[in-house]
């Protein structure tokens, strides 16, 4: 049996920065990450830098850019770091809020599945929000648009958790 | 040549029809097959079914026709169906009576070969008897060989008039040597009267159920409702493949509501969509709906997303799908 194939943080920044700037996070199944299914496993965030003293939330660098990865109910959320340092200390209390927030008991429905989320359509509060579901294409190792029938449950997830992602 | 069939003229026709009633079976199913599909990308919702004609109701049309000039028994046998052109039939039964001009014209699109010179019939007979005929010609590569050329009556009426439609044919045609008498009459005529008012009924519920989608914040979940909005903020009723465009907007807009799909100001991008379809000829081809001109009409916000989700659309490459992959963003 092949193991399956794991999204990198590098993949995770792909399909973000993707449509130039036009989404601002991309929300993933938080197991689905190579990087964050490794700080569980191996008990070491590796180059993740906390964020947040009492949540799950981290940041790292690509190409010279800082992003943020908060995880909650088993959705990460990848998204632009604002600016400024980067991080507290690694310590064992992120790992464990890391462990729980994870959510192992999310099965994998055999797709790597995005939720792009842009900003609204109109300057109100319950205004709708540009979005778009993804699925990560192994073959030509990019990111896709989708809209088969995986993608309400990815949306519906993401929506769930996003109150708590700040 | 000999004009008038004679019972052995008939009967040589029936057992010619027996033969061949395989054919017409296959090809009523087949255009059955081919409209469910058509209709549900349409998000109309009908009650489908087809028939080949049973062989002694062909012997009663033949016996009804058996003075008319066309009904020669030459031309019968070498080809029956150019003469009785209902030998296939499918049968398509609309809820809201609105929505029996739009199902026609997906009719139209989804099977546009047409017998020459048999236009298309929208009835409202004096009987009270009211549906749309469309004669269909099955042909194109997708069709098998032998059901090339096979001629295929489509109905179209409300499941209201349905009900008298039937019952007054069988009355009429059917009546066994006993003529309706006056109650049957009279009682027919009630019939009828109610179905007119179930039909104006569920426009009206219709109608109500739009309004309160549109005012409402509930998501919309599937096609049908969006076709419900869609006709509210249009002010008619909507064509084309609502279903594909159900499918574009929920894969770009959350939440998707009433709300959402008003703010996305349909009119203008419909009228945008239209000077998008027009340009460079300055003619809008009969071939473009209200569908295509929406999303037309989107395409400088969500062209790029719009193409990619379109190039994943599996089957047939419809008008809709060729117009979003060719549009200029």
């Amino acid at each position: 049996m092949t193991t399956p194939h794991l999204l990198t943080l590098t993949e995770l920044v792909g399909g973000l920065e993707r449509h130039k700037g036009r989404y601002q996070a991309l929300d993933v199944f938080a197991a689905s990450v190579q990087e964050l299914r490794d700080a569980v496993e191996h008990g070491r965030l590796g180059e993740l830098r906390r964020l947040d003293p009492k949540r799950p939330w981290f940041g790292f660098e690509r190409d010279g850019r800082g992003y943020q990865i908060k995880v909650h109910r088993g959705i990460a959320r990848l998204t632009r770091q604002p600016g400024g340092p980067l991080g507290l200390s690694e310590d064992q209390v992120a790992l464990g809020l890391l462990g729980a927030a994870l959510g192992s008991t999310k099965q994998l429905p055999g797709m790597l599945l995005g939720f792009l989320v842009g900003s609204q359509l109109a300057p109100t509060p319950d205004a709708p929000r540009d979005v778009l579901t993804v699925r990560y294409d192994e073959a030509e190792a990019r990111w896709r648009a989708y809209d088969g029938p995986l993608g309400r449950w990815i949306r519906e997830e993401a929506l769930r958790a996003e109150p708590a992602m700040g | 040549m000999r004009i008038g069939l004679d019972e052995g003229d008939i009967d040589r026709v029936v057992q010619r029809y027996r033969l061949e009633m395989a054919r017409y079976e296959a090809a009523a199913r087949s255009v059955e097959q081919r409209l469910r599909r058509e209709l549900r990308e349409a998000a109309i919702p009908v009650l489908l079914s087809s028939r080949a004609k049973h062989p002694e109701d062909v012997r009663g049309k033949l016996r009804a026709r058996r003075d008319d000039g066309r009904y020669v028994v030459d031309a019968l046998l070498a080809n029956l169906n150019q003469i009785m052109t209902d030998l296939a039939g499918c049968r398509v039964i609309v809820y809201d009576p609105r929505q029996e001009s739009v199902a026609a014209d997906v009719v139209r699109s989804a099977l546009p070969g047409r017998p020459p010179g048999k236009a298309d019939e929208v009835l409202d007979k004096d009987s009270g008897y009211k549906a749309t005929h469309v004669l269909v010609v099955l042909d194109g590569p997708e069709v098998e060989l032998s059901l090339q050329g096979a001629i295929c009556e489509v109905q179209l009426t409300s499941i209201a008039r349905h009900v008298f439609n039937e019952l007054s044919h069988d009355i009429d045609y059917k009546h066994r040597g006993v003529t309706p008498g006056g109650d049957v009459q009279r009682h027919l005529r009630d019939v009828l009267n109610a179905t007119q008012r179930l039909d104006t009924m569920i426009e009206r519920l219709a109608g109500a159920r739009a309004h309160e989608l549109e005012s409402s914040q509930r998501v919309i979940d599937d096609s049908e409702d969006l076709r419900f909005v869609l006709e509210r903020l249009l002010n008619r009723p909507v064509r084309g493949e609502v279903g594909k465009l159900f499918r574009l907007l929920s894969a770009v807009v959350t939440p998707l509501t009433a709300l959402s799909i008003a703010s996305l100001d349909v009119p203008g991008a419909l009228a945008r969509g239209g000077r998008a379809i027009a340009e460079p000829s300055g003619s809008i081809d009969e071939e473009h709906d209200d569908v295509i001109g929406i999303a037309l009409g989107l395409m400088d916000r969500y062209g790029e997303t719009f193409r990619e989700l379109a190039s994943l659309w599996r089957g047939p490459a419809t008008v809709l799908k060729r117009a979003i992959l060719e549009a200029s963003s």
